[in-house]
């Protein structure tokens, strides 16, 4: 593991899901598996977070709200989609009310199967989450640097 | 009190004792529990529930409804009914009249247009729609019918 | 007069663990009406039971909802079986029952823990998911499964209980059970608890029946009514009564909760002393035909399933009607008149599971 150099706060939304792997995120987040003991924490505040773990398929009620969520949310960011409903649509891909999984409405990183995805899959997700966001948010830094000397040269 | 399997009764009646079914049930302290719909021989089934809260027996009310028929809102007896009505009348294309609440056909706001009413069904209920209004068309166009006045002779008849 | 302004509640709230949006039309921070709107879980699943076969249909009806899975998955069983005059073999009955016991006190914990989150007691939060962890491991263990299951079949359950799962289970039940102990002082004695939640929401007996709510929601304000008691799978030979309470506020719906919890405890070790030998499924030949409604008791109320066939490998019909679905009308009346700072509290109290409301 890189060293420790952020720590990134997790949003977690239902799109249209069982709320099966809702219980096993907020599982993980509990002790027992405790996933905080990675400085990352469960915020309700979407400007507040940088991880975006989204769960369930997509209907066309939930597809503005994700998209707000996502819109709301700064960059750097990273979008995990946990459990197989939310990753193709799941056991319900042929319903006649989902679109499919939650790349239909927003980009997608990192995808977690299981119905329900289990706690030691979703920390997996998580902690592969945290590097990429360690190294978007690196990029994101040279970037302003890089943007910072241009305004100064100019 | 423990009541092993209890009773479950079936009432069928028509259209119009419906009110007045609901209105007894209501009288007697029976609580609704589900109005359930299913299109049944190109017909709409439409299963309402009441249970006793002592006894645990379950009395069903089944109604037969015509796929162009609208049945009236049973919300003035059980006000809390408007959201079953809501959904048959989204997800079947059930006209009810009177709801108090209509969502009119936002209550789930789904895409796909009456999902539980499959293509059979949509066209037997376009052919009856047809020969409604052809039937009313040809009472429209009937000749009125001649009166005659007859005067009797003297007296009152 | 004030001045009324119309807040909406949700979906995304930090208090709400599934989407729902209310309206509340509110003024001077007290909530006149709310408005519910839904719609954001709906899957449309019953109308999959035209397209899988009705002993696939089993999955997609246990994953309506993930808290409540197990009990979607028996009704559906018991309602085809009731179709096709099947009699399910007796042990196959009790491990249903101890099963769904399980199912509910796991439900109850979870419940717990949330609506200690909603007024702000992180620590009983993280206490009461950290019992309900010696739950999962005993389902774990018995069915492979922490959340969704897929134990149940028509004709009855493809798995069973050996010796060592059943000594593991009672003294996973004897660890449940103590620690809950600890944890019930906090619950019913901490002055925090009581003055976020005493006389909060009341509703009478009658209103309760008038509103047609269901579950423990219901036998908080006094109305004996649990399905349990018409003796389905193996409650007949079980010895219990329902847990009511009058007070009729979120208090006594914690109460009615937690009492709840230990009655389950005991209804396991009640099923497990009893249970027979014998075998665990009976094999199902042919095609339903015919119409069955079935009742049974799920963590938050009667749930009620339906099934209509026409003599093919497709339903016709498949409905559930589920517990919070009758329990929204409360919930709107609960709010008015409420304080906007009690929304939060007052719509986890019904316990409202919006992906069983919408399937």
């Amino acid at each position: 593991m890189a060293n420790v150099k952020r720590s990134p706060w997790i949003l977690h939304y239902d799109g249209s899901s069982c709320n099966g792997c809702d219980i096993e995120v907020l599982a993980s987040m509990t002790p027992v598996y405790d996933a905080e003991r990675l400085g990352v924490e469960n915020t309700g505040d979407p400007m507040q977070a940088d991880i975006f773990l989204i769960t369930g398929g997509i209907n066309s009620q939930t597809a503005p709200v994700v998209k707000q969520l996502y819109d709301q949310m700064p960059r750097p960011k990273v979008v995990v989609a946990v459990g197989i409903c939310a990753c193709t649509g799941g056991v319900f891909k042929d319903a006649y009310n989902i679109r499919g999984g939650a790349d239909t409405v927003i980009p997608v990183d990192i995808y977690v199967p299981g119905c329900a995805a289990r706690p030691q899959a979703i920390i997996d997700g998580i902690i592969r989450a945290r590097e990429l966001f360690q190294k978007r948010s690196e990029e994101h830094d040279a970037l302003m640097k890089e943007k910072k000397r241009e305004r100064r040269q100019a | 009190m423990t009541v092993i399997e209890p009773v479950q009764k079936f009432e069928d009646v028509q259209k119009g004792d419906l009110l007045i079914t609901v209105m007894r049930k209501r009288q007697e302290g029976l609580r609704l529990v589900q109005i359930c719909c299913a299109v049944v021989n190109n017909q709409y089934e439409v299963l309402y529930s009441f249970t006793d809260d002592d006894t645990y027996v379950l009395t069903n009310v089944r109604v037969m409804v015509g796929l162009n028929d609208t049945i009236p809102s049973i919300c003035d007896s059980y006000p809390y009914a408007n959201y079953y009505e809501n959904e048959m009348a989204e997800m079947f294309g059930l006209k009810i009249e009177m709801i108090d609440g209509d969502y009119h056909g936002k209550f789930y706001r789904i895409d796909a247009e009456e999902p539980f009413l499959n293509e059979k069904a949509k066209e037997a209920r376009a052919l009856e729609a047809e020969e409604i209004r052809k039937a009313a068309e040809e009472a429209a166009n009937m000749p009125e019918p001649e009166i005659k006045v007859v005067k009797k002779e003297g007296g009152v008849e | 007069m004030g001045i009324q302004s119309v807040i909406p509640f949700g979906p995304q709230h930090p208090v709400l663990p599934e989407p729902i949006h209310l309206d509340l039309v509110v003024e001077d921070e007290v909530v006149k009406e709310a408005i519910p709107n839904i719609g954001f879980i709906h899957r449309g699943l019953e109308g999959l039971a035209e397209k899988r076969d009705f002993n696939e249909m089993v999955y997609v009806a246990e994953r309506t909802c993930g808290i409540c899975s197990f009990g979607h998955g028996m009704g559906y069983c018991e309602a085809v079986e009731k179709v096709m005059n099947v009699e399910v073999p007796e042990r196959a009955k009790y491990l249903r029952t101890i099963w769904m016991e399980f199912s509910r006190v796991h439900s109850h914990l979870l419940w717990l823990g949330l609506t200690a989150d909603a007024f702000g007691f992180e620590s009983l939060f993280y206490e009461c998911w950290r019992i309900r962890e010696h739950v999962l491991d005993v389902m774990e263990a018995t069915t492979g499964g922490r959340i969704i299951f897929s134990v149940n079949q028509i004709g009855g359950v493809h798995r069973d209980l050996n010796e060592d799962q059943i000594r593991f289970l009672k003294g996973e039940l004897d660890q449940i059970e103590k620690d809950l102990k600890n944890c019930e002082k906090t619950l019913f004695g901490d002055m925090t608890v009581q003055k976020r939640t005493r006389g909060i929401g009341v509703l009478t007996k009658e209103e309760v029946h008038d509103l047609g709510a269901a579950g423990p929601f219901a036998r908080a304000s006094g109305l004996k009514y649990d399905m349990r008691m018409t003796g389905y799978e193996a409650y007949g030979k079980l010895d219990f009564e329902p847990i009511i309470s009058e007070e009729g506020d979120c208090y006594a719906r914690i109460l009615v909760r937690t009492k709840e919890i230990f009655q389950s405890i005991q209804l396991i070790r009640q099923a497990l002393d009893q249970l027979p030998a014998g075998d665990l499924n009976v094999p199902v030949k042919g095609m339903p035909k015919g119409e069955a409604l079935v009742r049974i008791e799920q963590p938050r109320g009667e749930a009620i399933y339906y099934v209509n066939a026409e003599n093919s490998r497709f339903l016709n019909r498949f409905r559930i009607r589920t517990p919070t679905f009758a329990n929204l009308p409360g919930l709107c009346k609960m709010l008015q008149g409420a304080n906007y700072a009690d929304v939060g509290i007052l719509v986890v109290s019904i316990d409202p599971c919006i992906s069983c409301t919408e399937r």
